[in-house]
């Protein structure tokens, strides 16, 4: 077999044996990630107990005992009820984080790419040093100045991922702009601002859905560790992070009650991250943001 | 015309899952032959063309029979990959990202090369040096350091016909090889093209929507419309007898300088 | 070229140097000159072909002339007025007077644009007022396309159905002026035809000046009356498109007329 076609060939093979395989994984993802989803709707207005009652006779129960499906913790509260109600933070913090972060990335990275010139290259080194900082020490440095809890988390992760998206959306508006239909609204006299909204925006709109995608998984495990630290959701609210630091402390006695979490943040973030490769790969987005 | 053909195609259909492209393509090529296939975007030239060539788009299928070198083979709705068969058969592509930009000319000849079995890597170069001088690239050496984007687009369209010419074909496959070129380029290409199947005699099927393009390089033509072929013949008679309607129009699309322009 | 018509465009010694960007902080920034010493008129209701192989400066030149880029040096008048450091009025009315039309429809229609906002764009953009779904009516039976496509997308169409539109588009703001950039070598040959057609019918009725741009003398021939042959960024010749088609005196000429000949079907070589 020796032939130059048989190059393009193989390419064109490899090509749709990707993608076959994303559908499948993006099917995956959705698997992994609907019981979860389906999880944290019904914690909005049920759980099996509630997730802050506290019983000191029922501490540390095993899974499988009666009225406690996966036992209870070193408080005696119920396993479940806290899983269910921390997807519920995991999530709250996530989708804000993703949307903050993605307000901040696109407007800057929008900003920078319209504008451009020496305002492009002093954002994109604001970028640069923002993106430096690891998103969890940057928490600490935040939680020192405005206290442990939510919104720190939310911050954090809009700083951290901000960046990072900006950096995407400068390099796709770019190539946006270099298109003739950005030249042709110019002659009869749109602006900048306009173009941005109703020219870019719509054309780059798959690339900012396949990195929300990303982004989301990646908040949920910034989540996650910041309340492991102790600088995320403070007692008596319930996340998977504490859940985690808690279990700890109890390891020898009830190891389960650390695999619960873990597993949840699991099956989330490798979710998540499938069926970000799916859309990728269905609207055949190219770039991609390093989180 | 008495020998047996090199390439023999029968009743080709071309289908996706919901219509057909191609609805029955025959065509016969001799050594050293040139046929042109003309036809609008959509009229399934290009489509022919890959089954062919082996390089048919995934969910597209074909029908028939392909007979080259004295093998035959046939298909039904199946993809024709490339087969030891129609080895010998290569493509000239567009210069529409047929090139990776991310690699050196010299690399991707290098690849071809290989591919086409020659072991020696000094010989590889020799001979990528040898194509370049084929293909009228001065200072091939040079050339082989560069990226595709460092060429003129004529260059990289020089490029694509030596990396054809890698597998020492006896075939070529011209799939609109001067669509979106200068007029003076595509002057160039078509001049090289009929001198390097002069030169290594190779028969070739030239692709296009131009009927100029197709005149100057071929002497047999072949129109295509929806699907089918209308009408065939020598160039002569197609160019100054068409005889299906659609053959003239194609002619007549073709811009003409006024006669005022004289022939020095 | 009757003296009387009125100037659309004067340049006087356009020079355009463009600035690489440097490929090192060590290294001198190169410089392209993409223009050189251009000066030429242009007329009122003329057609005029500026023609010459790619870089030759000619896609730089329909920028300048559209106002979005600068000269560096010389100066280009636009009905008498200066467009160096001109006013919001010289500009709008450079925006309302010239529109251009752009080489491949498929990059110069917003792909996520339904076809009937895109051909109103410019109508909002400039602000004109009146029933704009009427206009674009008007426009869609201008460019010979059924009134019913409003709601579709430009993948929808053929190249020269979305060539129809963006130059639909482009007659919105009722322009005096039409640049034309290769409005049709992205096209099939047998769709070039209609398009040029289409724009000579437009040019009559609706009494445009045109200024197209172009590699191939026998599309110029079909089009403008007068060429203007650049090469390397300098005008070689100038003069009617007839006289050059015919006599061309500067070796340039004669390359770029002896290559749209070798095309041309009724040449000897076809008849063999």
């Amino acid at each position: 077999m020796a032939n130059v076609e048989l190059v393009a060939r193989g390419v064109g093979a490899w090509r749709q044996r990707r993608r076959t395989r994303r559908s499948v994984n993006m099917w995956i993802g959705l698997a992994l990630l609907a019981p979860v989803a389906v999880m944290t709707l019904v914690s909005a207005f049920w759980t099996p107990a509630s997730p802050t009652r506290t019983a000191a006779r029922e501490r540390l129960l095993g899974a499988g005992s009666p009225g406690h499906l996966l036992g209870t913790d070193h408080l005696g509260r119920d396993e479940l009820s806290m899983l269910m109600a921390g997807a519920m933070t995991s999530f709250q913090i996530a989708i804000l984080g993703t949307a903050f972060g993605l307000l901040v990335g696109v407007a800057i990275g929008g900003l920078s790419a319209m504008i451009g010139t020496f305002f492009d290259d002093a954002l994109m080194r604001v970028c640069d040093v923002l993106f430096a900082f690891p998103s969890v020490i940057l928490a600490m440095v935040l939680a020192a100045g405005m206290g442990a809890g939510k919104d720190t988390v939310v911050i954090a992760i809009a700083l951290t991922v901000g960046p990072a998206i900006a950096r995407l959306v400068r390099s796709v508006t770019t190539q946006v702009l270099h298109r003739d239909f950005i030249a042709a609204a110019r002659g009869y006299g749109r602006g900048k601002a306009y173009i941005f909204v109703r020219h870019v925006l719509p054309n780059i709109s798959s690339a900012l859905i396949v990195t929300a995608a990303t982004v989301f998984s990646s908040s949920i495990l910034t989540d996650a560790s910041l309340s492991y630290l102790g600088v995320g959701t403070q007692p008596p609210g319930v996340s998977w992070g504490r859940m985690l630091n808690d279990a700890q402390a109890n390891v020898a006695v009830q190891p389960m009650l650390a695999i619960w979490p873990g597993l949840a943040i699991v099956i989330c973030v490798l979710g998540l991250s499938l069926i970000g490769d799916g859309l990728r790969d269905r609207f055949d987005v190219k770039g991609r943001a390093r989180l | 015309m008495n020998a047996t053909p090199m390439l023999s195609v029968r009743d080709l259909v071309v289908s996706t899952h919901k219509q057909d492209l191609v609805k029955g393509f025959s065509l016969d090529i001799h050594k050293g032959q040139r046929i042109g296939v003309v036809g609008e975007s959509g009229a399934g030239k290009t489509m022919a063309s890959m089954a062919i060539a082996g390089l048919l788009p995934p969910g597209v299928t074909a029908r028939g029979s392909i007979t080259f070198g004295g093998e035959e083979e046939r298909f039904e709705d199946a993809r024709p990959g490339v087969s030891p068969a129609r080895r010998g058969v290569a493509v000239v592509f567009q210069d529409t990202g047929a090139l990776n930009p991310l690699m050196r000319v010299g690399r991707q000849l290098d690849e071809a090369l290989r591919l086409a079995g020659v072991k020696d890597a000094r010989e590889r170069r020799r001979a990528a040096v040898s194509l370049l001088e084929r293909v009228r690239i001065d200072r091939p050496e040079q050339r082989l350091r560069a990226y595709p984007h460092e060429l003129s687009g004529g260059q990289r369209q020089r490029v694509l016909i030596a990396l054809a010419l890698a597998c020492r074909p006896t075939l070529l496959l011209a799939d609109e090889p001067t669509s979106a070129l200068d007029v003076s380029v595509q002057v160039e290409v078509v001049s090289l093209l009929n001198e390097v199947a002069d030169a290594e005699g190779v028969a070739m099927i030239v692709i296009s929507h131009d009927m100029g393009v197709i005149a100057r390089l071929c002497e047999e033509v072949v129109v295509m419309y929806d699907g089918e072929i209308v009408e065939r013949g020598t160039t002569g008679q197609i160019v100054n007898a068409p005889e299906h309607p659609y053959t003239s129009k194609l002619i007549a699309a073709v811009p003409k300088l006024a006669t005022v322009a004289g022939d020095e | 070229m009757p003296e009387a018509r009125s100037s659309v465009y004067r340049l006087e010694s356009v020079d355009k140097v463009y600035k690489a960007r440097r490929s090192s902080l060590f290294q001198p920034a190169t410089q392209i000159q993409a223009l050189r010493d251009v000066s030429f008129e242009i007329f009122e209701g003329e057609s005029v072909g500026i023609v010459g192989e790619s870089g030759s400066g000619k896609s730089t030149l329909s920028r300048i002339l559209l106002g979005m880029d600068q000269p560096t040096r010389g100066e280009v008048r636009f009905r008498g007025r200066s467009l160096r450091g001109a006013n919001r009025e010289v500009r709008g009315r450079l925006i309302r007077d010239v529109q251009m039309v752009f080489q491949d429809p498929s990059a110069s229609l917003d792909p996520k644009m339904p076809v009937g906002v895109a051909i109103a764009e410019p109508l909002r953009a400039l602000g004109i007022e009146g029933d704009r779904a009427a206009r674009v009516r008007e426009l869609l039976e201008l460019v010979g396309l059924p009134a019913d496509v409003v709601r579709r997308y430009p993948h929808e169409f053929s190249g020269g159905q979305r060539q129809r539109i963006a130059i639909a588009r482009a007659l919105a703001p009722r322009p005096r002026v039409l640049v034309a950039d290769e409005p049709v070598s992205a096209l099939d040959v047998s769709v070039q035809d209609q398009i040029i057609t289409l724009l000579n019918h437009l040019r009559q009725t609706l009494g445009l000046t045109l200024l197209m741009v172009a590699h191939d003398l026998a599309v110029v021939q079909l089009l403008c009356e007068r060429t203007i042959v650049m090469n390397q960024g300098r005008i070689e010749e100038e003069g009617p498109t007839s006289t050059i088609l015919t006599a061309p005196r500067s070796g340039y000429a004669q390359k770029l007329l002896h290559d749209a000949k070798f095309f041309d079907l009724r040449s000897d070589h076809a008849t063999s």
